[in-house]
C-alpha cells in the first residue's frame, strides 16, 4: 500500500475514499469457497443492507407490475374530485387534476427505475471506453481526455444540467443523457486509474515484452480487473441517477407531462404542502427510499465483493 | 367554488358598467379645451379620489394599523433594469414603481389618464402650427428625493422638457409627439400630430434628477436611483431585495403614513406562503402571483385577493396551413370550441379566480358584451364529435398542443389534451422555455394549437393594431391571423378618438365568427395581489394602483 | 514542494481556462437569446407609446444591442476580448441589469463564504464527532441510530431538507425567519444569526451525514490496525487511544473528503440561496442563468471552477501533510 502510494501519490489523491479498498490482489490463490454462497453471506450480513434490498425488490415489482397493482389509471382525470385527502377508495387522495396518486407513484417506480437503470449504463459506457482510450493510447490523447474531464468537473453541475436538459428537450432520451453527461467523468477516472494500476504489473509488462497486442492485454487482463470496481461504483451511483433525475424535474427541467415522474410530482404538490402535504411527501418519500434501497444495495456489493472482506464471514 | 366566481363575476359586471357610465360624467380639468378643433373626447379624470371606485368598496378605516410600519411586498421576481434598479420604470411594473417613480400622468387599468404631478391639462389645436397641443400644469413646489448633489431639487417645467429630450435620444417619442417646450415655470407643451385617446397620458416618463445625470452620466443615475415619489430607495440588491424609506417632504401631517416599503424577491412559493401566514420578522404583506392556485388558497384562508382579470386565454391555431389541413376546417375549430370544458377548467383548476369566458376582450375592457351567447361555441362536447364527423373526421387525428409557459400551467394542458381526446383529438403536449416559445409563435409554418395569453391589452384602439392588423413586414405579433379587406377596415375604424366600443365588438364579431374562428377563447386571469388582512386601504380590483390606493389619501 | 505547487497552480490555471472556454461556447449554443428579450422590451415600450414597429425596426434594435455588446463578432474574438478584459480583472457590466459585476460579485462573495465557512465548521465538528462515536461504540445501540440516519441524510437530497426545515420551522413551528440574510456587522446581529441558521442548516445536514459515515469507515479501518490493538494492550487510556492514534491516522481519507465538500459548499449555495433568498453568489448565477446574463455567468463560473482547483490543490497540500508517506514528485 504504502509503496504503491509513492509510485502514484495523484491516483491515491483523486481517487474517492475508500477506493483503494478495491483493489485487487493478484498473487494469492485464493482458497476454493463457493462464491455465490459467500456472497451472499457477506451481503445479507448487514441488516441495513437487507432493508434497503427490501425496498429496491418492492419497488421492482411496483414498476413491473404497475398496470396490475395500480387501483387507478394514473392518467385518468376527474376534475370534479381534485385535491381529495385520503379515502377508502384513493388511498394517498387525489392530486389537482383528480388522478389516483397512490397510481401515479406505483406508475412513476417504472419510470424512475428505467432512467436510472439506463443513465449508469449509458454513462459507464461512455466513461469506461473513454477511461481505457486514455489509459493504452498515446500521452497526447492522454492528456487531452483525462485534463478535459478535469475541466468538466470542475464545471457548476447546474450549468451542464441546465445545457444538456434544454438542448436535448423534456423527453425520457433527454433526461437520461442530461445526467448520463453529468456523471461520465467518473467513470472516465476509475477505469483509468485501474488501466494504470494494472499496467504496472510485472505480468502486463511480460506480456508486452512477449508481444501481446493492446487489444488482448485490455480484454484478458485489464477489463476482468475492472468488472469488480465497475459493478459497485454503478450500483452505488443508481441512486445518485434517480436523485439527479428527479432533481430536474423538481426545477422544471424534468419529463413532459402527464408522466408520472416522482420529482415532477413532488414539484406539483409543493404549493400544497401546508393542507395536503402527501401531494408533495408522498411521491419524495418513494424516492428517497429507492434511492436509499439503491445506495444501501450498493453498500453491500461493495462489501462482498471487497477482496479484504473475503474470509472474513467465517 | 362556483359561487364565488358567480358573485365574483356579477361584482365585475356591475363595476364595469359603473366605469362606462362615468364616462360622461367626469369633471373636466382646470381651465377646459377651448381651441377650435380640438376633438377631445377623453374626459380626463381629476383627483384620484374623484373618481368612482369599485361598488363594493367599503369606506377605508384607519385604525392604528394603516399608520406607521413598513410594508413588505413580494412581486415573485424582478425584472430586467437598465437602470440600476431592479425594473425598469418605464415599462410596466407599475406596481413594483409606485412607491418609489412618479411621472406626470399614469393610466388607469382601463386605459385612461391618471394625473400624479400634473395638476391637470388643456387640449389644444394651434392653427398656425397645424398642430394639437396639451399643456400640464405642475403642481407647484415638488421637489426630488434629498440626493449627493441637492438635498431638494425642484421639479419644474424645464425638468420635464429635459426628460422628455432625454427619451428622445435614447429611446423615442411616443407616435405622433412632435416636440416639447415649457410655456412658464410649470407649465410644459407638448406638441402632436395627431389625437389618439391616450395622447394625455404618454408624456415624459419617469422624473429623475438632472443634476446627476449632468455631474456623472447615465451610471451615476443608476447608482443613485431619484425621484419624487413617496418613497426613496435606501438599498437595491439585484434579485434579493430593495428596501424604501419615506420621503418627509411627500406626507401631509395628520394622514395615514407608512414608515417604509421592502421589496423582496421571493421566488419560492412555499417560502411565500408561510411567509404570508406569518406574524413577526419574516412575515410578508402582499404576495404578487399569476398562480390561480396559490390565491384560490388564500382567498379560502380570509386573504383579500385584489385581481384584475385583463388575460383571456385563448387557443390559436395557424391560417395558412394547406387547406385539407384538420385544422382549417370551420367545423374542426368549432368542435375544439365545443371540447374544452372551460367551467370544469376554471372550477378545478382556476380556484376561483378564474373566469371561463367565449370572448377574448376581458369583462373590465370596453368592447365587452354582456350577453352569454355571443362569442365562439360553448362546451358541447355530444356536439363536437358529430362535427367531427361532419368535418370527415369521425376518426380524429393527432397534433401537438402548445401551452405558453408562464400562463398556462402544466394540468391546464394536460386537462385540456384529456378534453380533446374525448373528440378524438390526441394531442400531444409541448413544453417549452418562454424564448423558444416566442421565437416559434413569431414564425409562421409551425403546426398544432397554441394556448396562452397572446393579446396585449391597454386601449382597444391600440391592442387592435398591435393584435390584429398584418401588413407587409409588420412586426407579425399575431402571426397568421391574415386580415381580408374586411378586417382591415374594422381595425382602422376601432382607432377613432374616442368612445370606440361598438367598433372593438365588430372586431370581435368578426373574429369570432364561427366559420372563422380566428380565436378561440378560453378563460380570464391576471396578475393577483394576495393581501393579508391585517392591510387596510386596498381595493379589490385596481392591482396596477396597489400602493397608490394604499397610501396616497392626501 | 514548493516546485509541486508551482506546477500544480499553473495547471490550475490551465483548467481554469479550460473550462471558461467550455463555459463561453456553451453559453452561447444554448437556445434564447438575451438581446432578443431586450428588444421585445423596447418594442413593447413602443407599442404602448402607439408606434407600429416592423420587422426591419426589430431588427435594427437588435443590432444595436448585438453591436453594443460586442457580440455580432465571432465567439473565437469575443473570447479573445474577453480573456484580454479579465486579465487585467474587468469583468464588465450585467448585460442585463447593468451592475458592475466585479463589485455586485465581491459584495455577494462575501455573504456566500460567510455562510460556507459557517456551514463547513458545523459539517467538520458534528460530522468529525457523531462519526467517531459510531466508531467507537461499533455494533453499539448509538453506532445503529447514527448509521442509520446519515445513510438516510445522505439519501435525502438538498431541496428536500429545506422544504422540511422550512415547512418545521417556518409554517409549524413559527420559530425562524425563512427568508433573507443580512452580514451580521451590517445590521442586527441577533436577526442575521436567526437568518443563518436554516441555510447553514440545509447545507451542512447532507455533509454531516457524509462525513460520519466516512469517519466512521476510516475510523473503524485504524481501530482494527495493529498499533491501536498495540496501544490499547499497553494499557492506554480510551481517550488517549481515540485522540491519540485513531483519530491522527483515520483523519486521511476525510481529509480528501473535506476537498470535495468545499465545492459541494458552493455547489449547493445554489439552491439555497435561491429558496432562502440569501442575496450570495448562488443566488447571483441562478438570477442569471434564467436571463442568459453571458457575462456575469462567465464571471461566476470562472469564480467557481477557481474555487474548486484551489479547493482539490489545498486538499492534496494537507493530504501530504497529514500522510507524510506521500511524496510531491
Amino acid at each position: 500500500m504504502a509503496t504503491e502510494m509513492t509510485n502514484n501519490p495523484k491516483r491515491a489523491v483523486n481517487a474517492p475514499p475508500g477506493e483503494e479498498a478495491f483493489e485487487v490482489l493478484f498473487e494469492e490463490p485464493l482458497p476454493p469457497v463457493n462464491e455465490f454462497k459467500r456472497f451472499m453471506k457477506v451481503f445479507l450480513h448487514r441488516k441495513v443492507v437487507v432493508v434497503g434490498l427490501v425496498f429496491v425488490i418492492i419497488i421492482l415489482v411496483a414498476g413491473l407490475f404497475s398496470y396490475q397493482i395500480a387501483p387507478h389509471d394514473p392518467f385518468q382525470i376527474n376534475l370534479l374530485n381534485n385535491l381529495q385527502p385520503p379515502s377508502s377508495e384513493f388511498l394517498l387522495g387525489t392530486d389537482d387534476l383528480g388522478r389516483c396518486l397512490l397510481s401515479r407513484i406505483i406508475h412513476g417506480a417504472r419510470l424512475a427505475l428505467i432512467t436510472g437503470v439506463s443513465t449508469v449504463f449509458i454513462s459507464s459506457a461512455i466513461g469506461s471506453v473513454l477511461g481505457l482510450v486514455a489509459g493504452f493510447a498515446g500521452k497526447v490523447v492522454e492528456d487531452l481526455i483525462m485534463r478535459l474531464t478535469d475541466a468538466w468537473l470542475s464545471l457548476p453541475p447546474l450549468i451542464i444540467m441546465m445545457f444538456v436538459g434544454v438542448i436535448l428537450g423534456r423527453g425520457v432520451v433527454g433526461i437520461v443523457f442530461a445526467v448520463a453527461l453529468g456523471m461520465f467523468p467518473g467513470y472516465i477516472r476509475l477505469v483509468y486509474g485501474q488501466v494504470m494500476t494494472v499496467k504496472q504489473n510485472d505480468y502486463i509488462m511480460a506480456s508486452l515484452a512477449m508481444g501481446d497486442s493492446k487489444m488482448r492485454i485490455i480484454f484478458r487482463h485489464i477489463l476482468p480487473n475492472c468488472i469488480t470496481p465497475l459493478i459497485v461504483t454503478m450500483t452505488m451511483s443508481l441512486g445518485g441517477a434517480v436523485m439527479a433525475e428527479a432533481g430536474l424535474s423538481f426545477i422544471g427541467l424534468g419529463l413532459a407531462p402527464p408522466s408520472p415522474a416522482w420529482g415532477t410530482m413532488t414539484n406539483d404538490g409543493y404549493m400544497h404542502l401546508a393542507h395536503l402535504p402527501l401531494l408533495s411527501l408522498a411521491p419524495s418519500a418513494a424516492l428517497v427510499l429507492l434511492v436509499f434501497g439503491f445506495n444501501m444495495v450498493g453498500d453491500g456489493i461493495r462489501d462482498a465483493l471487497d477482496p479484504k472482506m473475503r474470509g472474513t464471514m467465517e | 367554488m362556483k359561487k364565488v366566481v358567480g358573485i365574483f363575476f356579477a361584482a365585475t359586471m356591475v363595476m364595469l358598467l359603473v366605469v362606462a357610465c362615468a364616462g360622461d360624467s367626469v369633471q373636466v380639468a382646470p381651465g377646459a379645451a377651448e381651441a377650435p378643433g380640438a376633438a377631445d373626447p377623453t374626459a380626463p379624470p381629476g383627483r384620484p379620489e374623484e373618481l368612482p371606485g369599485a361598488p363594493e368598496e367599503a369606506p377605508i378605516v384607519y385604525d392604528g394599523a394603516t399608520r406607521g410600519g413598513v410594508f413588505i411586498y413580494a412581486p415573485g421576481s424582478d425584472g430586467p433594469s437598465q437602470f440600476g434598479l431592479p425594473w425598469d420604470p418605464t415599462l410596466g411594473f407599475a406596481s413594483v414603481t409606485e412607491p418609489f417613480t412618479e411621472g406626470l400622468t399614469a393610466q388607469w387599468p382601463d386605459g385612461s389618464t391618471r394625473l400624479v404631478l400634473s395638476s391637470g391639462y388643456v387640449v389644444g389645436f394651434d392653427d398656425e402650427l397645424g398642430l394639437y397641443y396639451v399643456d400640464h400644469t405642475l403642481h407647484p413646489n415638488i421637489v426630488l428625493h434629498p440626493h449627493i448633489l441637492h438635498d431638494a431639487e425642484p421639479v419644474d417645467a424645464e425638468l420635464i422638457v429635459w426628460l422628455a429630450d432625454r427619451i428622445n435620444y435614447y429611446r423615442t417619442w411616443p407616435d405622433g409627439m412632435i416636440d416639447v417646450v415649457a410655456i412658464d415655470d410649470l407649465t410644459v407643451r407638448f406638441y402632436w400630430d395627431h389625437m389618439r385617446n391616450a395622447t394625455p397620458a404618454i408624456t415624459s416618463g419617469w422624473v429623475t434628477s438632472r443634476l446627476i445625470y449632468e455631474a456623472y452620466g447615465e451610471e451615476g443615475l443608476n447608482a443613485n436611483p431619484v425621484s419624487a415619489g413617496p418613497f426613496r430607495v435606501v438599498e437595491s440588491v439585484p434579485g434579493s431585495h430593495v428596501i424604501f424609506e419615506r420621503f418627509e417632504n411627500y406626507w401631509r401631517e395628520g394622514l395615514p403614513y407608512l414608515d417604509g416599503v421592502q421589496i423582496v424577491y421571493l421566488g419560492d412559493v412555499l417560502v411565500q406562503n408561510i411567509a404570508l401566514q406569518a406574524e413577526g420578522e419574516g412575515r410578508v404583506d402582499s404576495v404578487a402571483t399569476n398562480t390561480a392556485e396559490q390565491a384560490g388558497m388564500f382567498q379560502d384562508m380570509g386573504y383579500h385577493i385584489m385581481n384584475l382579470p385583463n388575460q383571456t386565454i385563448t387557443i390559436v391555431m395557424q391560417n395558412d396551413l394547406p387547406a385539407d389541413h384538420p385544422l382549417m376546417n370551420p367545423l374542426v375549430r368549432q368542435a375544439i370550441s365545443m371540447a374544452i370544458d372551460r367551467d370544469g377548467i376554471t372550477r378545478a383548476l382556476g380556484f376561483g379566480v378564474h373566469i371561463p369566458t367565449l370572448q377574448y376582450i376581458p369583462s373590465l375592457m370596453r368592447g365587452h358584451v354582456f350577453d352569454p351567447n355571443f362569442g365562439a361555441p360553448a362546451f358541447n362536447p355530444g356536439r363536437a364529435r358529430e362535427l367531427m364527423a361532419e368535418a370527415g373526421f369521425a376518426d380524429g387525428f393527432s397534433t401537438q398542443l402548445f401551452p405558453q409557459p408562464g400562463s398556462v400551467t402544466d394540468s391546464q394542458a394536460v386537462a385540456m389534451a384529456s378534453n380533446l381526446a374525448d373528440i378524438g383529438i390526441n394531442v400531444e403536449i409541448m413544453v417549452m422555455e418562454g424564448t423558444p416559445f416566442t421565437e416559434m409563435r413569431r414564425e409562421t409554418g409551425w403546426e398544432g394549437i397554441l394556448v396562452g395569453n397572446f393579446i396585449s391589452w391597454f386601449h382597444a384602439e391600440d391592442s387592435a393594431s398591435v393584435n390584429f392588423e398584418h401588413r407587409e413586414g409588420l412586426l407579425p405579433n399575431w402571426v397568421s391571423l391574415v386580415p381580408s379587406e374586411e378586417m382591415l377596415e374594422l381595425i382602422t375604424a376601432i382607432r377613432i378618438v374616442g368612445d370606440n366600443t361598438a367598433q372593438a365588438v365588430a372586431l370581435a364579431e368578426y373574429v369570432l365568427d364561427h366559420n372563422r374562428l380566428h380565436l378561440i377563447p378560453l378563460w380570464q386571469q391576471g396578475r393577483m395581489h394576495i393581501v393579508h388582512p391585517r392591510i387596510h386601504g386596498y381595493t379589490p380590483t385596481d392591482h396596477m394602483l396597489f400602493f397608490y390606493r394604499l397610501w396616497m389619501e392626501d | 514542494m514548493v516546485n509541486y505547487i508551482i506546477r500544480r497552480l499553473i495547471y490550475s490555471v490551465f483548467l481554469v481556462f479550460l473550462v471558461s472556454i467550455v463555459v463561453f461556447v456553451l453559453m452561447r449554443m444554448l437556445p434564447g437569446d438575451p438581446v432578443m428579450d431586450m428588444v421585445e422590451q423596447q418594442i413593447a415600450e413602443m407599442v404602448q407609446a402607439g408606434h407600429a414597429p416592423d420587422l426591419e425596426m426589430q431588427q435594427f434594435l437588435r443590432n444595436q444591442l448585438m453591436t453594443y455588446h460586442g457580440l455580432d463578432r465571432p465567439v473565437s474574438v469575443q473570447f479573445a476580448h474577453w480573456l484580454g478584459d479579465v486579465i487585467r480583472l474587468d469583468f464588465g457590466r450585467s448585460m442585463v441589469r447593468g451592475f458592475d459585476i466585479v463589485d455586485e460579485v465581491g459584495r455577494r462573495m462575501v455573504v456566500s463564504i460567510y455562510l460556507a465557512i459557517i456551514s463547513m465548521v458545523v459539517t467538520l465538528i458534528f460530522g468529525i464527532l457523531f462519526g467517531t462515536i459510531a466508531a467507537v461504540r461499533n455494533g453499539k445501540l448509538i453506532d445503529n441510530v447514527i448509521t442509520s440516519i446519515s445513510n438516510f441524510g445522505m439519501t435525502v437530497p438538498g431541496f428536500m431538507i429545506a422544504i422540511l426545515l422550512i415547512w418545521v420551522f417556518g409554517f409549524l413551528l413559527d420559530l425562524l425567519p425563512i427568508f433573507g440574510f443580512q452580514l451580521p456587522w451590517m445590521g442586527d446581529p441577533g436577526r442575521s444569526v436567526r437568518q443563518t441558521i436554516l441555510p447553514v442548516l440545509t447545507m451542512s445536514l447532507g455533509g454531516i451525514a457524509g462525513l460520519a459515515r466516512m469517519t466512521r469507515s476510516a475510523m473503524l479501518d485504524v481501530l482494527n490496525a495493529d498499533y491501536v490493538r498495540t496501544a490499547w494492550a499497553k494499557g492506554m487510556r480510551e481517550k488517549a487511544v481515540i485522540f491519540k492514534h485513531v483519530l491522527k491516522n483515520g483523519l486521511m481519507p476525510i481529509v480528501s473528503g473535506v476537498g470535495g465538500m468545499i465545492r459541494g459548499l458552493f455547489g449547493g449555495s445554489v439552491i439555497v440561496e435561491s429558496i432562502f433568498v440569501v442575496p450570495g453568489v448562488g443566488q447571483l448565477l441562478v438570477m442569471s442563468m434564467l436571463s442568459l446574463d453571458y457575462p456575469v455567468i462567465q464571471a461566476v463560473t470562472l469564480l467557481m471552477a477557481f474555487i474548486t482547483v484551489i479547493s482539490n490543490l489545498i486538499t492534496d497540500i494537507l493530504y501530504g501533510w497529514v500522510d507524510p508517506r506521500i511524496q510531491y514528485s
